[in-house]
């Protein structure tokens, strides 16, 4: 499913990961999903590349 | 009494709702017929996990004594529908595809649910759907996918896959869908047929499974833009039990069914929807271009746009939905995840892997290009594009895993929350729907359904029916 240019992960830190939120995969599972995780990486390296400006916020808080 | 000139099932709200004001046609005749037509297709099309045969059949013998008494409520009064099987239905199993939920029984309506109740409409059933609202077709999932019926070897699109098969095979007169990244206008589209996802916060989400509480939408799927328009009048409005929900007037849309788009500007962002991408099918694009081409013959002012976030926007739907997902869904997926389907577990665990920086920096692209399309909107009425990368795929052979990748035509007015529909506007080669997309301003559906009800009557697509 992946191709040269997907960025990838090793299957160590991506059982750390797994086992980080809490998802007690197997072996096979996580042999299944990495690859479709590696998909994910270019859509999450896509949005630390861009350049937001400093005050560019997500959410605004309003005390009322 | 008045001469009906086509079947039942193949007439608009707007025809069968005269007949019934006027007594020449009865609910609980039109009910019949659709469950007729039901009878006849549902084996071929797999759109219903339940059906409501007797209930419905009591609603339309309620509406007929409504309508014969004098008190005809409107154009929904009668009107055979279907609801995407995420919508809470008192008493009524709600399964949202899903094993996870397979024996659930809400005990309220969802708000839209009642809203169409108190319309007149008569709810003939509780259609199929990707399960929880993402991705599919999954045959790990207890109910079968839906068919398209114009090639029923080829997928619907989803999520609101019943919804659309249902609708374009003439099961129902309308039906509501939901849509997180495209699933009401992407099904719309595939299948030949009209689909709305209002402004986000214009129709309450209360009471509809949740997959993305930010950028979830609630919408309509018909045969025709005035269709769409009354369904939208049924269900629009604030309500105090969706925290989200808009407390903006709701217009009137009917007044909107007026063929007129002369001097109105379509921004084209060639850059994205257009121009060559392996993602995308230069069939559609091609035919996608003629509707624009009649657009402009009707009067429009085209103008081609750049809007550089459109580049970053499909992976900021994606990382928001799943991490969304995720949140809502954590408990039964570490709990019981072999109840999920095969590609809804493995997304929504994806969902629980991503970092709190991935997540806000999605939302950040978020502001970004909200604030990017409402300056564009500042300068041109509309948006208008292909509502599709592609026409509907063969089953044999899909990968809904591979439609990760890829361009979205869609997803960008679920991340901005504008108001979006898509009307047919061809067929390819081998006899497959395609849709033209018209997003406008926020809250400006009236816009919306003028432009695409001016070029639906120009251009008659919605006459066609497939063959089933």
């Amino acid at each position: 499913m992946a191709d040269d240019n997907t960025p990838s992960i090793s299957i160590d830190e991506f059982r750390f990961m797994a086992n980080r939120a809490g998802l007690g995969m197997d072996q096979a599972e996580l042999e299944h999903l990495k690859p479709i995780y590696e998909l994910y990486m270019e859509y999450t390296a896509l949005m630390h590349s861009i350049e937001f400006e400093s005050e560019e916020m997500v959410v605004e808080f309003h005390p009322d | 009494m008045a001469q009906i000139d086509k079947k039942l099932y193949e007439l608009t709200m707007r025809e069968a709702g005269k007949l019934l004001k006027n007594g020449d046609l009865s609910p609980v005749e039109l009910a019949q017929a659709f469950f007729e037509r039901i009878d006849e297709t549902e084996d071929r099309l797999h759109s219903f996990i339940t059906l409501l045969n007797d209930r419905a059949m009591g609603e339309a013998r309620k509406a007929e004594g409504e309508i014969r008494s004098g008190n005809y409520k409107g154009p929904m009064h009668g009107i055979p529908i279907v609801l995407k099987d995420l919508y809470d239905t008192a008493g009524i199993r709600t399964t949202s595809g899903s094993q996870v939920d397979f024996d659930r029984v809400p005990t309220e309506d969802s708000t839209a649910t009642s809203r169409l109740a108190e319309s007149g409409a008569i709810l003939l059933g509780k259609v199929t759907m990707h399960e929880f609202a993402l991705g599919g077709p999954d045959w790990t999932t207890p109910f079968e996918p839906a068919c398209n019926p114009w090639n029923l070897d080829h997928i619907t699109g989803g999520s609101s896959s019943g919804t659309a098969s249902a609708v374009a095979s003439g099961q129902a007169m309308g039906g509501l869908g939901s849509c997180t990244g495209g699933s009401i206008r992407g099904p719309a589209s595939l299948c030949g047929i009209v689909g709305l996802k209002p402004t986000y916060g214009r129709v309450s989400r209360a009471g509809v499974v949740t997959l993305s509480w930010s950028q979830d939408h609630v919408g309509p799927l018909t045969y025709t833009v005035e269709d769409s328009a009354y369904m939208l009048q049924a269900i629009a409005g604030h309500d105090p039990k969706d925290p989200t929900s808009s407390r903006s007037t709701v217009p009137d849309y009917s007044l909107s069914l007026r063929e007129d788009i002369r001097g109105k500007v379509f921004g084209l962002p060639r850059h994205y929807f257009f121009d060559d991408d392996p993602s995308v099918n230069a069939e559609v694009v091609a035919v996608v271009e003629k509707a624009v081409a009649e657009l402009e013959s009707l009067g429009a002012k085209i103008e081609e746009i750049e809007l550089p976030s459109l580049d970053y926007v499909r992976a900021a739907n994606t990382i928001i939905m799943v991490s969304e997902a995720f949140a809502y869904h954590e408990p039964n997926l570490k709990t019981r995840p072999e109840d999920f389907g095969e590609i809804v577990r493995a997304r929504f665990r994806i969902g629980g892997m991503l970092s709190a920086g991935d997540y806000l920096q999605a939302q950040r692209c978020r502001q970004w290009s909200k604030r990017e399309f409402a300056a564009a909107l500042q300068k041109v009425d509309f948006f208008v594009t292909p509502t599709m990368t592609q026409p509907a795929a063969a089953f044999e052979g899909y990968d809904p895993i591979a439609t990760i990748q890829g361009r979205s035509f869609t997803a960008p007015f679920n991340v901005t929350g504008l108001p979006a529909i898509s009307v047919p506007c061809g067929f390819t080669q081998t006899g497959l729907p395609v849709g033209m997309q018209i997003a406008g301003k926020a809250f400006d559906e009236p816009g919306v359904i003028q432009a695409a009800y001016t070029y639906q009557q120009h251009a008659g697509w919605y006459e066609r029916r497939p063959n089933i």
